[in-house]
């Protein structure tokens, strides 16, 4: 029995070889994953993570797993120190979570490391303490069974490497990240997270459903709705409905074998699933854990094991998208569509979006007058930055090579004339507005256009002073993550620089008091997580982050396609577009207007 | 079904129920009115679903029938009629024709069957209303109504009924209205629900000559009974917010303003505030109010100044215009006043002297300003 407690070896070398090399530690929340991957590992129930300037200063795991004995606590932190592989042929059977035995050296290497440890049914154990690689001698020591190592100063010894980390609330935040992972595959864990000495959630062992609620909010929850595949691959977890999209790519949880990895692939079979109902831009949330035998995979594609190579990628694709496919139509999220409706339906779309449709019938603009997805940019586009936008007003779909008819240019490239007539302005399809200009006519998308003077207006405000707020008579309660909490706690002082009051409520909800006088803002919980997401997306470089708020409350708070708008308004629209700065773009960088010279009109009609 | 009857009394009739009809809707026989003949009581029907109204028209009848006939078009060609006797025909294919001096008009109904069964349930809790005096109070909050289409609740007048007490509650989020009847009898009911804005709408148009409303009400839905017409509708679902809690009641800072003059003055302040927040300021000194208003983005500026009895310390709060202006015409009373307590809580307005039997208060959010 002694013997067999001894469960770490020193790698082969041949082995050691076949594994690549890499750096697994570069951040608190990557020692935070080997760290708790290893408690997992040693079958522990109840995981414990404590920080201390966002893991900077001291990140602590500690837990009732098995623990180690005197001599495998020694030889844990050598390089490719592992339990759980032998020999080259147990690497194709991995199912433990850590397995290359490089996480616990390569952190020994670059901090101060106190570990102890008691082995099951025992009431004493092992300290080792290691300071930057340089093992001191093993002490006897009591207390609980299980093991608790201590990372303090984490690249003490490697400033350039100290410097590069973030803040200390960025670190904090991808440990909540790390974290969240775990907690979501492993229900059955209890997890407590403290940092600054605050227990930030205790969560007990629970139902996946339960814990789904505990660590995204009830509100997802009451949303999820569960997949699953049996067969070769089996497949379970959870899927939000379209109630619960986000603008962000949040919330997204892909395991194998309930250990986390990303793949573009996958994501994009849930998506798939998803089809038409899923609005543009947005993203589904998703708990989707695949389990299959270890050998038709490699997960040993990079250090981090962030990502996953499987034998037959096509096989886990249609399982996946089969799973939430059917889980989806079950609960009746994707109404039936015959293709037929579905054809007809995209080709309205494109007719009533492309500007030269307007007069020109079914035939026409099919035929060479209108203008085809093409493939290279055409004159009239300064640069290919539009080429990228997730959708310009020509609204092709598809690749996003969006194009447009070489004689349709956008206002930039010429001098518009943009004295218009005043009741020479009409709105189609209460999305654009077209008006005649002197030498023909133009053609504005009246949210891009709402969007520019909102975007000036907040960039204006943060120079100045804080607008006008209308007080809210019922105060509006939002409950977050943690993450997104600790983001928007972040934010506040940018969006009471647009006119929102909103305050800190304690456990994770923000209370929202007041909203800006100057808008139509009817959801504004959803408005506040749009703008939440917008920011999570764009870079947080300091001196980006109003853009990116305003450019955010700009876009979510402008009217939309869709508002019908009476004479005046539109007026009021064209008034405060060519007030602006820079009324020819969005701040996404899409054309907020087109003009059609006369001179083209004629041509077409062949006049000339 | 065929019968006769005078113009101005049919439009009228028409006129009454007409607003129930849907503009648009996914249903296309709702753009009709059911018309039920039998010998000579005219009954004719209209509803969106939820709201449902219902009116019985003296017909001269000739022959029984039942049929319902688009909405729209009848009333517009009723409407240009002059008043003269009409004759009103529809055949076994539905088939309407309406005769009327010398013109005549074709028009398709359908059957009575495409046509929703309205079915008024008996209510056990029932009471009657003096008429006049709900009136005047459903005109005294329906303006605070939301339009909100995300919180339902708010798009409704909130109305409990008690011992000796009706109550009616109307709030957008933005501003309140709170209005109780303490001398209502509810003859022991104890009931409360949420009516929508166009059932209240309805029944404020067809209560001009009456007298007595009977009430009916239940958790869910709550019907009108006048001499000729029924009104019945769904009570909105979902829970009324809280109002009670959000009605401050430390307002200390006490000001008694004419309002007449206030509320002129605040119109003409308005038409100089920025177009979109409708903007403006109020400062309170000793024995005075001051009124303003600018818009940075067009350079205007408007400034007034009023007698106002107040001994408090100086004070300034933002208001949106347009919902002062509201709550300002809403009330009947020569002065009104206005409790405040600090630039962004609520401030709360009473008429100065309420009416006899009558608890009126208004409640409005106020704009942060931006230099506090």
């Amino acid at each position: 029995m002694t013997a067999s407690l001894n469960k770490i070896r020193i790698l082969p070398e041949n082995l050691t070889n076949k594994i690549a090399a890499g750096e697994v530690v570069d951040r608190p929340a990557s020692v935070v994953k080997e760290l708790v991957e290893n408690s997992i590992d040693s079958g522990a129930d109840d995981i414990t993570v404590i920080m201390r300037e966002g893991g900077k200063a001291l990140l602590q795991v500690v837990d009732n797993g098995g623990g180690m004995t005197e001599p495998d606590l020694v030889l844990a932190f050598q390089r490719h120190a592992t339990s759980k592989i032998a020999v080259f042929d147990d690497l194709a059977n991995v199912s433990t979570l850590g397995f290359r035995g490089e996480a616990l050296a390569s952190i020994a290497s670059v901090a101060q490391v106190d570990t102890r440890s008691v082995l099951q049914g025992e009431s004493s154990g092992h300290s080792l303490r290691i300071e930057g690689g340089v093992m001191n001698s093993v002490t006897a020591s009591a207390g609980r069974p299980g093991t608790s190592i201590a990372v303090k100063n984490l690249f003490f010894n490697t400033p350039a490497r100290r410097k590069f980390l973030k803040s200390v609330n960025a670190e904090y935040r991808q440990i909540l990240t790390v974290m969240s992972r775990f907690c979501l595959a492993y229900p059955e864990i209890a997890f407590t997270l403290v940092n600054e000495d605050q227990v930030v959630y205790e969560l007990t062992s629970e139902s996946h459903e339960s814990r789904i609620g505990s660590v995204l909010g009830a509100r997802i929850r009451k949303n999820m709705i569960e997949i699953e595949n049996d067969g070769p691959v089996k497949i379970t977890g959870f899927v939000g409905n379209q109630d619960v999209v986000r603008r962000s790519r949040g919330d997204q949880y892909m395991y194998f074998n309930r250990r986390f990895f990303t793949s573009k692939n996958l994501n994009y079979a849930v998506v798939a699933a998803f089809g038409e109902i899923l609005p543009r831009g947005s993203y589904p949330i998703y708990i989707v854990n695949i389990e299959m035998d270890t050998s038709q995979v490699d997960v040993n594609v990079h250090p981090t094991k962030m990502e996953i190579k499987f034998a037959n990628d096509a096989l886990i694709f249609s399982s996946v998208r089969g799973a939430v496919k059917r889980a989806l139509t079950s609960h009746h999220v994707i109404p039936e569509i015959s293709p037929w409706t579905a054809a007809g339906e995209s080709f309205h779309k494109a007719e009533s979006m492309s500007p030269s449709s307007i007069n020109s019938g079914r035939e026409a603009a099919a035929s060479q007058l209108s203008f085809e997805p093409g493939r290279a940019p055409l004159p009239g586009w300064p640069d290919g930055r539009f080429l990228k936008a997730e959708s310009t007003s020509t609204g092709v779909e598809g690749d996003g090579s969006a194009s447009m008819p070489a004689s349709v240019q956008t206002a930039a490239n010429r001098t518009v004339d943009a004295s218009f007539e005043r009741l020479n302005v009409w709105q189609v399809h209460k999305k654009y507005i077209i008006s005649q200009i002197k030498n023909g006519l133009i053609v504005i998308d009246q949210h891009v256009a709402h969007e520019r003077i909102l975007y000036e207006r907040a960039l204006d405000s943060f120079e100045t002073r804080k607008p006008s707020s209308q007080q809210l008579l019922f105060p509006q309660i939002i409950e977050l993550s943690q993450q997104d909490y600790s983001i928007l706690l972040e934010m506040i002082p940018f969006l009471e620089n647009v006119g929102f009051v909103v305050k800190a409520f304690g456990k994770n909800t923000v209370v929202v008091e007041g909203v800006p006088t100057d808008v139509k803002i009817k959801d504004d919980e959803r408005i506040l997580l749009q703008i939440l997401d917008e920011y999570k997306r764009g870079k947080n470089d300091r001196t980006e982050i109003r853009e990116n708020v305003a450019a955010s409350f700009a876009c979510h708070s402008a009217i939309r396609a869709g508002d019908p708008l009476s004479l005046d308004e539109m007026n009021g629209l064209i008034d405060q577009l060519f007030s602006t700065r820079e009324p020819y773009f969005c701040p996404h960088g899409r054309p907020v207007l087109i003009h059609v010279s006369l001179d083209e009109l004629d041509r077409r009609f062949k006049r000339h | 079904m065929k019968f006769r009857v005078n113009r101005k009394e049919f439009y009228q009739a028409i006129q009454n129920i007409i607003g129930v009809v849907p503009v648009k809707t996914t249903l296309p026989v709702l753009g009709n009115i059911l018309f039920d003949l039998q010998e000579s009581t005219l009954t004719m029907t209209g509803t969106d679903l939820e709201v449902s109204i219902s009116t019985k028209l003296s017909v001269q009848g000739e022959r029984d029938g039942t049929v319902a006939i688009p909405a729209k078009i009848l009333f517009e060609i009723v409407k240009e009629l002059p008043d003269i006797p009409m004759q009103l025909e529809a055949d076994e294919d539905f088939k309407v024709a309406l005769t009327a001096d010398k013109g005549f008009y074709k028009l398709s109904g359908e059957s009575k069957d495409e046509f929703p069964q309205i079915s008024i349930e008996e209510t056990d809790a029932n009471f009657e209303m003096d008429a006049q005096r709900f009136d005047g109070m459903i005109s005294k909050t329906l303006f605070a109504v939301s339009t909100d289409e995300l919180r339902t609740t708010l798009m409704g007048v909130y109305m409990k009924v008690l011992d000796g007490e009706l109550r009616l509650v109307a709030t957008d989020g933005h501003r309140l209205v709170k209005i109780i009847d303490s001398k209502f009898n509810s003859s022991g009911v104890q009931q409360e629900t949420i009516v929508p804005t166009k059932a209240l709408n309805l029944l404020s148009k067809n209560l001009a000559k009456e007298e007595t409303i009977k009430v009916g009400i239940s958790d869910d839905h709550i019907v009108f009974r006048l001499s000729e017409t029924t009104i019945f509708s769904k009570g909105i679902e979902g829970q009324f917010p809280n109002y009670e809690r959000v009605i401050p009641i430390d307002n200390d800072k006490k000001v008694i303003i004419n309002r007449d003059l206030f509320s002129s003055s605040v119109k003409r302040v308005s038409i100089f505030s920025n177009s979109i927040t409708h903007q403006i300021r109020l400062s309170l000194s000793s024995g005075s109010l001051d009124i303003r208003s600018e818009d940075i983005e067009f350079g205007g500026e408007a400034r007034e100044k009023i007698d106002a009895d107040y001994s408090g310390d100086n004070l300034d709060v933002g208001y949106n215009a347009n919902y002062l202006i509201d709550i300002l015409r809403h009330l009947n009373s020569d002065e009104i006043e206005l409790h405040l307590k600090d630039p962004v809580s609520a401030g709360v307005i009473y008429p100065t002297g309420q009416e006899e039997g009558e608890d009126i208060l208004m409640l409005l959010m106020p704009i942060r300003l931006n230099d506090n």
